[in-house]
């Protein structure tokens, strides 16, 4: 039944195989990737919306919105990796590596970096076989190679196009630094003139950053305004010298908010109750959405939380819009501008975010649609009083009693959004 | 004059192979959990910090009741090398480790003096069968003197006193404090009573016990082995191999039995006393 | 009669791994009475759910506790999904389960360690967690956590496994089995092993029951009661083996414990060949209304998670009642008349978790 020294075999086996321990610190610990080590901020991305530091449950995450600094005391960090999840920018980043420990707690913070004017090419020197290719194509002779020896580059020339990392035959150019998109206001883009345009397209295929499309069909020449790093590529690829760079012509798109579109708004006040920095006030007696657009960071926690879709985060327009283009259905996304030529009429129109009517400050939504002006009707024989129409509402206006068999609608909280009938799954409702 | 020389050899090398053996000891365990495990050296290092360390006592007197525990564990062993009587050894040996217990005792803290307490029933259990060595030793060679024992002609002792070896081999787990029997006190400070009789020590006190461990690991090597010589050259060679070999063979026990209670210990110490000893007792007496 | 004296032992104390802190009255070696006293630890984790989002307070559930840290987000989240009427993905629940039962492989591991520790073997103290690490490798692989793994949240997991991991951890399973069965022997057999296990601390059938104790100690005194036979997350797919035995000692607990561990990586195998693929996480609209009360089965037995919200983002209580809780009243009554040496072995049997007992 039992027997003695039942671990030798075991232990002599240990004793005459390699340790299975590491000598560390002596040999550095080796983490999977998915471990989650330490958090990391991309600051170029961070809007300091400071939903990370609502989120927190240890509360260590400091965002200052006036000094844009966001600082976090690493001895708090339980690494739970909430944060992460919850950044609308994807600026923040858990990585492998723990903190080292210290003998007292201290908090680190980042700023703001100076916005980069543009990214600058990196070399990966092993990959690099100095033919100089890259030299020969800069549109602003930048690099400097000597053959089989030395790369360097003047970032003083360089303006970041990324044209010789597109055409290094053996990737060994990676740009490096912010993407074009942190350019800012007044950086040199591409402009077309439409009198000349031919819509050939060349443009768009030699433009390092796709930042152009033609489209021949609906005769439009779009140029994506944050991809658009001015490098002139375009420009010496025109046969008809349609492009030129200048500076934007009109004032270049501000900071993405959150702009609502009145149609499908219900007022419900879902996106209020979920902006972090308290940016947006719904009043549903006068029936206005009201931004207050200096405390909006754009964040996107409204547009996720609207049950609608009613939110889209976008430049805000500068003023209520000049007559409208007829392309107007076509949204904008963020920074673009269209230009289109109507009936072969070579028309310039004037940069604009395009879209619906300026919707700050103190948008004014039209009355009910009319199909909407009634109350929640409940089909009694369709009814099984689930309740599910009581936990979709946003509002909290129906009341189920599944015993009873009470299905009931509070008129002053209704705000005929239409949610419930949406959610019932027996068709009882109809609004 | 070889015995002086021998008694001054141990006195003055007896700690570095002590502490050697220690190392080695330390570094066989950890690989045999397949750890990495300390340089050999490191008790060496332990050594020095213990007497670097601020001198906090809980009694006075303790301290020199330790250091008297290590003169007369120095004392047996240096009567063992120079050759003297072996029953005058193990009642040195004896007197050392009731000066332990005293110095356990003298603190009023009860894990401590539970430590004295199963100190005084280790000793009762491993006693017999000290003794008993002796008494087979005299049986075998008809002296109690250890010089004229090792010139002794002849096969090795060992093939006349198997059983005691083995009995001796038994109880020299109790007394290097090793698994399944460090029921009094263990290497790491993970039992019931935290470290039984020297929970207390600290610093230069417990540095003594540790000296005086390594010179008391060196004569009970030393006696093991006696069991193997028989005045010539090979025999020397020999007992120094079957010494290390019973060293590394504790270090196997300790690293594969649990510790037991105290009843067990007393149980199986004088039940391989009884048994072996006895037995080897009868076979001697009748081969007389 | 001896003389009777008080002995403290703990909140520090070696063979503790957590604080608790007992006074034994002793007779020479022998425990006359024992009392017991909690309360070192206690951190205010439950009162901060009135202070925090429901969905960011997953994250302070799951550190109630070190060990079993994933069983108490995973029973915060199921409370407050099944308040809120929200039926999370079937992967979910698959990778809530394997997760939960790795977590019972590792706690397991991480006890039979402690225990060889607290009798004095401590190459198979090591020998146990060079296993566990095995596990912790592959938890830290899937989750970014070794211990607390930080993948629940209100609605499903935050982390998706590949299916080709999957597999690779149901090899791997396969080989811890195979080193368990290989070390279970010294536990089982071993003469000194057995000698400080073998009729110490027997809980007698009737006194588990009258005692309420929970999880393997109640199973080891014969009584197969099991939360995951209610079925909760992925559950109810698998087959499930409850280990008792009727022996009612230490040794019978270490041994219900061995075999859980069998059973664990079973029902691990068994979850990674049915695991769906889909979706692994919902989002949630709306707060949390009502209450809700739920049973798991933690590795120390049964754990209770109660939620109750109030329409707002914060909820109004939070309570656990974990299975160390429980099994206190029992581990005192067993160590009356028991030995000093014993006493590591009964406090180490009811594998006590004081960190999840105070929050």
């Amino acid at each position: 039944m039992s027997s003695i020294l039942t671990f030798a075999g075991i232990a002599l086996r240990n004793l005459f195989s390699p340790p299975v321990t590491s000598r560390y610190p002596f040999e550095p610990a080796v983490y999977p990737k998915a471990s989650r080590g330490h958090v990391e901020i991309n600051m170029n991305k961070c809007v300091f919306c400071g939903i990370c530091s609502q989120h927190c449950p240890t509360e260590t995450i400091k965002v200052d919105r006036t000094a844009k600094t966001w600082s976090m005391n690493r001895f708090d960090c339980v690494q739970c990796q909430n944060c992460v999840n919850v950044c609308p920018k994807s600026a923040l980043t858990i990585v492998p590596g723990y903190f080292a420990p210290g003998v007292e707690k201290v908090s680190e913070t980042f700023e703001k970096p100076a916005p980069l004017t543009h990214a600058v090419p990196a070399l990966n020197d092993s990959k690099c076989v100095k033919c100089g290719w890259c030299s020969k194509k800069c549109p602003k002779h930048a690099i400097t190679v000597v053959p089989g020896k030395g790369w360097s580059v003047n970032t003083s020339e360089c303006i970041g196009c990324g044209l010789c990392a597109k055409e290094c035959a053996f990737g060994a150019i990676e740009m490096e630094g912010a993407p074009a998109a942190a350019a800012g206001s007044g950086s040199p883009v591409a402009q077309v003139s439409m009198d000349k345009c031919k819509l050939c397209g060349l443009c768009a295929k030699n433009c390092p950053n796709s930042a152009i499309t033609v489209d021949r069909k609906a005769k439009t020449w779009t140029l994506k305004t944050e991809d658009c790093v001015g490098c002139g590529v375009c420009q010496s690829a025109c046969h008809f010298e349609a492009i030129t760079i200048a500076a934007a012509p009109a004032a270049p798109a501000g900071e993405p908010v959150a702009n609502v579109d009145m149609s499908k708004c219900k007022l419900c006040g879902l996106c209020a109750k979920n902006c972090p920095n308290e940016a947006i006030s719904v009043d549903r007696k006068a029936k206005t959405w009201t931004l207050k657009a200096e405390d909006c960071v754009g964040c996107g926690a409204c547009a996720a939380a609207c049950h609608f879709d009613a939110i889209t985060i976008a430049p805000a327009a500068a003023a209520p819009a000049a007559p409208a283009a007829e392309e107007k259905k076509e949204a904008a996304a963020p920074g673009t501008k269209v230009i289109a030529l109507p009936g072969r009429r070579p028309v310039t129109i004037p940069l604009k975010a395009d879209g619906e009517e300026a919707p700050v400050p103190g948008c004014i939504r039209p009355e009910y649609n009319a199909e909407f002006v009634d109350l929640p009707q409940c089909d009694r024989d369709k009814c099984k009083y689930c309740g599910l129409c009581m936990k979709k509402c946003p509002k909290s206006a129906i009341e189920v009693g599944r015993k009873e068999k009470f299905w009931e609608v509070d008129n002053a909280e209704c705000v005929r959004c239409g949610v419930c009938a949406e959610a019932c799954p027996f068709g009882a409702l109809t609004i | 004059m070889m015995r002086i020389v021998l008694c001054v050899v141990y006195l003055i090398a007896a700690p570095f192979v002590g502490c050697l053996l220690d190392g080695c000891d330390r570094k066989i365990t950890a690989r045999m959990q397949g750890r990495q495990g300390p340089s050999v050296y490191q008790p060496w290092w332990d050594l020095q910090k213990l007497l670097a360390k601020e001198r906090l006592m809980v009694n006075p007197s303790q301290f020199y009741l330790m250091a008297s525990y290590t003169v007369f564990v120095v004392i047996s062993g240096a009567l063992f090398f120079c050759g003297s009587d072996l029953l005058l050894v193990f009642f040195a040996l004896t007197t050392s480790e009731m000066f332990m217990v005293l110095a356990a005792s003298t603190t009023s803290s009860p894990y401590s003096s539970m430590g004295a307490n199963r100190e005084l029933i280790q000793m009762t259990s491993s006693e017999p069968m000290v003794l008993l060595t002796a008494v087979g030793l005299y049986l075998a060679t008809g002296t109690f003197s250890v010089a004229e024992t090792a010139a002794m002609g002849g096969l090795p002792i060992i093939c006349k006193l198997p059983g005691f070896f083995i009995g001796f081999v038994f109880i020299l787990t109790i007394k290097m404090r090793k698994s399944p029997f460090d029921v009094s006190t263990s290497h790491h400070a993970h039992q019931e009573m935290v470290k039984g009789v020297t929970t207390e020590m600290s610093g230069a006190t417990l540095a003594c016990e540790t000296i005086a461990n390594w010179y008391e690991h060196v004569m009970l090597m030393g006696i093991i082995g006696l069991f193997c010589l028989n005045g010539t050259v090979w025999s020397m060679l020999l007992a120094i191999v079957v010494a290390l070999a019973v060293y590394f063979l504790e270090v196997l026990i300790d690293n594969t039995s649990a510790r037991v209670k105290w009843q067990t210990m007393f149980k199986l110490a004088w039940g391989v006393t009884i048994v072996c000893a006895g037995v080897n007792l009868f076979v001697l007496q009748m081969l007389r | 009669m001896g003389k009777r004296s008080i002995v403290p032992f703990g909140p520090q104390h070696p063979v503790l791994p957590e604080p608790i802190h007992l006074d034994l009255v002793l007779e020479d070696e022998k425990v006359v009475d024992v009392l017991p006293e909690i309360g070192f630890i206690h951190r205010g984790l439950e009162g901060l759910v009135s202070k925090r989002d429901f969905k960011d307070y997953v994250y302070v559930a799951e550190r109630v506790c070190g060990i079993c840290s994933f069983m108490h987000g995973m029973g915060y989240c199921e409370s407050v999904e099944h308040g809120m009427g929200i039926e999370i993905p079937r992967r979910a629940d698959y990778l809530r389960t394997i997760w939960a039962e790795m977590s019972r492989v590792h706690s397991h591991l991480l006890w039979l360690g402690l225990l060889a520790d607290g009798f004095g073997f401590e190459a198979l103290f090591n020998e146990c967690w060079r296993i566990r690490e095995d596990v912790l490798d592959m938890l830290e692989a899937t989750t970014g956590g070794r211990c607390i793994f930080s993948v629940n949240n209100v609605g499903g997991v935050v982390r998706d496994v590949d299916n080709a991991t999957l597999l690779g951890i149901s090899r791997k399973m396969d080989e811890i089995g195979a080193r368990l069965k290989e070390i279970s022997s010294t536990f089982l057999k071993d003469y000194t092993v057995k000698s400080r296990l073998v009729g110490v601390g027997i809980l007698s059938h009737e006194a588990a029951l009258e005692l309420g104790a929970v999880g393997p100690m109640m199973r080891a005194s014969g009584w197969d009661i099991d939360m995951r036979t209610t079925g909760y997350s992925a559950y109810g797919d698998l087959d499930l083996n409850i280990n008792t035995s009727n022996d009612c000692d230490c040794y019978a607990r270490t041994e219900v414990r061995i075999n859980e561990i069998f059973t664990a990586i079973d029902l691990i195998k068994q979850a990674i060949d049915k695991i769906p693929n889909g979706n692994i996480i919902v989002p949630v609209k709306g707060n949390p209304k009502s209450e809700f009360l739920i049973r798991l089965e933690q590795p120390r037995g049964e754990a209770v998670y109660y939620t109750k919200g109030n329409g707002t983002k914060y909820l109004d209580r939070f309570r656990v009642r974990t299975p160390t809780f429980a099994n206190i009243p029992a581990m005192a009554e067993i160590m009356r008349g028991c030995e000093v040496a014993d006493i590591p072995m009964i406090i180490l049997t009811i594998d006590p978790c004081i960190s999840c007992t105070e929050r």
